[in-house]
């Protein structure tokens, strides 16, 4: 946090460069002992009122502080900037090998005290060279450079890596002759990665460095961001450069001048950087079905541009992705939408930078989809899946689901609905196929292997039908032979009592007893027919009667003539007295009818 | 009469569903359960569990195969359809469950065709289980006699005649019923079906390992054994190619 507050403030103050005042210290990083160096403190557009020196109790000062005043006026695009400043430089010497801090130092202008950070510098065993001369401008004597002198290194941060984890690359050039240019640079190629250029410096920065006791120059050529794409050991192909150093002249004594004035060559090397080897690992198995690929430190959200819209109308859900990771090559995750809604191809928004050896910063995936029906709609949960590099497993976040509610649309013939009913019909789709469901209601359980065709139950059961069928044929049988037997006894004797029945009405039709003659005609009349067809007194009707007649071939004269005289009879019975003429043909008629009867029915 | 036939069919019925009790209704909502929150694993122990008991049902056979094809054992989830067909021959959700894993088997065997009337008659077995038949069979034998006996005793000369020819169609239905009952409990029982349970089966040309290769088939292939011999059995494919198999390699369906 303090470190930001620093950097805007100082970003602040190279705007307002007239308006603030700085104080900064310049010390080099690394030294040897022995060598004299300068420590520089610097109060840029400031009136210094006091300088209080820091504390550097481990070197020795061997001069200053002595005080320096610059003046600049700078005219820029018809701008004039004007500064100013104070410098304040000692010439140090470090007596003893170490790490050292050189404390604050501050000034105090206009009743505001300005501070330096403190500095560390690194001492080092000094070589045998003698003390005073400072090596940074010691060319090197004779035309042989060897490779200790001038190299290039390649810095990979890390050697083993998973799939998609970002890694830096620095190309950085140490020498320690006089390098006064660079030719033919040939910078690595990254085959294997996605690589992007982080820094690229316009000017080469020189900072010292300590290399195995020994200080060198060191330039940051390029600084790069790279992905493997990979896996297995990926060979990063050397880069090259061709360095133009300064070489004194060794000739010496020709001329006197040449005491005084040295003479200087310009000698090329071909300087290599070694080809270095990263090893990708392939990410662990067991990647969710959502993994595609990102591998960091992520969260998701998800968003929707309208969250009410008519059917027919564009509307746009976003998918955000934000965190820190190879974001910038990461995929669209899928999304579900509805069905019936249509979903064009999404645009993509990168706002990833490059921070600090990784990309950070978030990635927005805009769908625009157009429903085609109306009604509320859920979006479900966006899944994403990334490989955690810290924790080493793969974590699955979902964002929260979109709630759409889509209205009726109105106007069919706006511009945006070219959509009528009815044009877009389609067959109904089958998306998958699976196995239908188990059944869940508990079944009629059964003995394994059982069947009842065939087993000890179904003999019995058709035997017990048998036997059944056997008794009921046996008893039907019997009952139908007695009451056959009645019926023939009845059969026969029909004639003989309708005699005896017309005998006796014809007594009583002489005694005069006319209702008495009529019953007892009557019921040989009924009897008689009962008999011969076999019918009990209450199944007698005269329906029941005719159809039984019909069925043994009868007349139907005779029928019709038998049946309107057991009719007359029972008529005759309430009716007033007929006369004895009438009386005597019914009975005659009777007797004929009956004795006709007796002839059909035989 | 009717009591009595009552209890001839209510009978039969109980005769047919064992006196299980309630250990394996529990068993089988729990195996649901597990089945419905994807644990298959569960869910078939619990199963299985059941299927030890001692008792069956087509819809057992069926969730076991449902649950064996979803942790994607193709060869026993075949095998389990090809149990509960047995029981219920003409049940659709079987046919079609066990029609997706046969397509997700890698064999592909054309079977030979067979004559339409054949085709027709195995057809109207499986209208019903074997058990289905049987009741079936004894109704229609029952409705045959009580037509006889009307024929016998009843008066009127057409009625009959009707009750007589009726009697006779009903009889020939009544054989017909008990020779199809018969029949699929012979289909039902049949103990010369396997399903090819190991991965890859050579097919050898002897009961031999040194036999000579004639075919190779996979898992979930149903085939049909002719003969067994040690550790052998001659099998014939549904088109007709025969060869032999290690008895291992093959379960059998019942």
């Amino acid at each position: 946090m303090k470190r930001i507050i620093l950097l805007i403030w100082t970003l602040l103050s190279l705007v307002q460069a007239n308006a603030q005042g700085q104080f900064t210290v310049e010390a080099p990083n690394v030294v040897a002992t022995g060598e004299r160096f300068r420590l520089v403190f610097t109060a840029t557009n400031l009136e210094p009122e006091t300088f209080n020196a820091p504390e550097m109790e481990n070197f020795m000062v061997l001069a200053g502080p002595t005080t320096s005043t610059m003046n600049r006026l700078e005219y820029i695009n018809g701008r004039r900037t004007q500064s100013r400043s104070v410098s304040y430089t000692y010439i140090l010497e470090a007596g003893t090998t170490g790490k050292f801090m050189i404390g604050e130092a501050s000034v105090v202008a206009d009743k505001v005290t300005y501070r330096t950070q403190p500095v560390t510098i690194e001492v080092i065993q000094g070589s045998s060279s003698p003390a005073g001369t400072v090596r940074e401008q010691d060319p090197v004597t004779g035309t042989e450079i060897s490779d200790q002198d001038v190299f290039l290194r390649l810095d990979v941060s890390k050697r083993r890596v998973v799939k998609g984890e970002p890694l830096t690359a620095t190309l950085k050039l140490y020498t320690r002759v006089n390098v006064s240019g660079a030719e033919d640079i040939r910078f690595p190629t990254f085959n294997g990665f996605w690589s992007q250029e982080v820094y690229a410096p316009q000017q080469i920065d020189w900072q010292r460095e300590n290399v195995n006791g020994e200080i060198y120059q060191v330039a940051t050529l390029r600084r790069y961001v790279l992905l493997p794409q990979q896996s297995g050991s990926i060979k990063i192909d050397p880069s090259e450069i061709v360095c133009v150093i300064q070489v004194r002249n060794t000739r010496r004594g020709q001329s006197l001048l040449d005491e005084f004035f040295d003479s200087y060559q310009t000698v090329r090397k071909r300087v290599l950087a070694p080809a270095v080897t990263v090893n990708v690992s392939e990410l662990p198995a067991g990647a969710p079905a959502t993994f595609k690929g990102a591998v960091g430190k992520f969260s998701i959200s998800a968003g929707i541009g309208k969250e009410s819209v008519k059917a027919h109308d564009a509307v746009s859900v976003f998918i955000t992705i934000t965190g820190e990771g190879n974001i910038n090559l990461l995929e669209a995750p899928r999304v579900t939408f509805p069905v019936d809604f249509e979903v064009y191809d999404a645009k993509i928004t990168d706002n990833s930078r490059s921070t600090g050896g990784t990309f950070s910063g978030s990635k927005t995936f805009e769908y625009p989809v157009i429903p085609r029906s109306h009604g509320d709609f859920t979006i479900d949960p966006v899944e994403f899946s990334y490989y955690d590099i810290n924790s080493k497993r793969y974590i699955t976040i979902r964002s929260e689901p979109l709630q759409l509610k889509v209205e009726r649309s109105t106007d069919l013939t706006a511009p945006g609905a070219s959509y009528t009913p009815g044009t877009h019909r389609r067959a109904v789709e089958s998306l998958g196929r699976d196995i239908r469901y188990i059944r869940t209601t508990v079944p009629a359980w059964r003995s394994k292997g059982k069947y009842l065709t065939g087993s000890y139950l179904y003999f019995v059961v058709l035997i017990l039908i048998l036997a059944v069928t056997w008794i009921v044929y046996v008893v039907l049988n019997k009952r139908r032979e007695h009451m056959s037997d009645v019926i023939r006894v009845r059969n026969s004797k029909a004639n003989k009592i309708a005699r005896i029945r017309l005998k006796t009405a014809g007594v009583l039709l002489k005694q005069q007893l006319f209702e008495a003659y009529y019953e007892e005609l009557h019921r040989a009349l009924w009897g008689y027919i009962a008999d011969k067809l076999g019918l009990s007194q209450a199944d007698c009707s005269r329906e029941r009667i005719t159809e039984m007649l019909r069925e043994r071939n009868v007349e139907t004269d005779l029928i019709q003539n038998y049946t309107d005289l057991i009719e007359s009879c029972e008529y005759a019975r309430y009716a007033p007295d007929p006369g004895q003429m009438e009386k005597e043909r019914i009975f005659d008629m009777a007797v004929k009818a009956i004795s006709k009867m007796e002839q059909a029915l035989k | 009469m009717k009591k009595l036939l009552f209890l001839i069919v209510f009978g039969l019925v109980s005769s047919l569903t064992a006196a299980a009790g309630e250990i394996p209704d529990s068993l089988w909502n729990e195996a649901n359960a597990y089945y419905a929150g994807e644990q298959y694993q569960d869910a078939l122990d619990h199963y299985l569990e059941i299927e030890n008991s001692g008792v069956e049902s087509a819809d057992l056979y069926y969730n076991i195969g449902n649950t064996y094809f979803k942790m994607r054992y193709l060869a026993y989830a075949v095998l389990y359809y090809e149990k509960a067909l047995r029981l219920a021959p003409n049940d659709p959700d079987i046919t079609y469950n066990l029609e997706i894993a046969r397509e997700q088997c890698i064999d592909r065997i054309e079977p030979v065709p067979t004559f339409f009337v054949a085709d027709w008659i195995r057809k109207s077995h499986q209208i019903m289980s074997s058990d289905m038949w049987g009741v079936v069979s004894i109704g229609v034998l029952v409705l045959a006699i009580l037509f006889f006996l009307l024929f016998l005793f009843a008066r009127g000369v057409r009625f009959r005649k009707a009750a007589f020819i009726l009697s006779i169609i009903i009889f020939l239905f009544a054989v017909m019923t008990t020779i199809f009952a018969w029949q699929s409990k012979k289909q039902a029982t049949r103990k010369d079906i396997a399903i090819v349970l190991a991965a890859v089966s050579p097919v050898k040309a002897a009961p031999d390992t040194q036999g000579k290769d004639l075919l190779v088939i996979h898992e979930g292939t149903r085939v049909r054994i002719l003969e067994q011999m040690g550790t052998w059995a001659r099998i014939e494919l549904e088109d007709g190619r025969q060869g032999w198999v290690a008895l291992n390699e093959i379960v059998f369906v019942y």
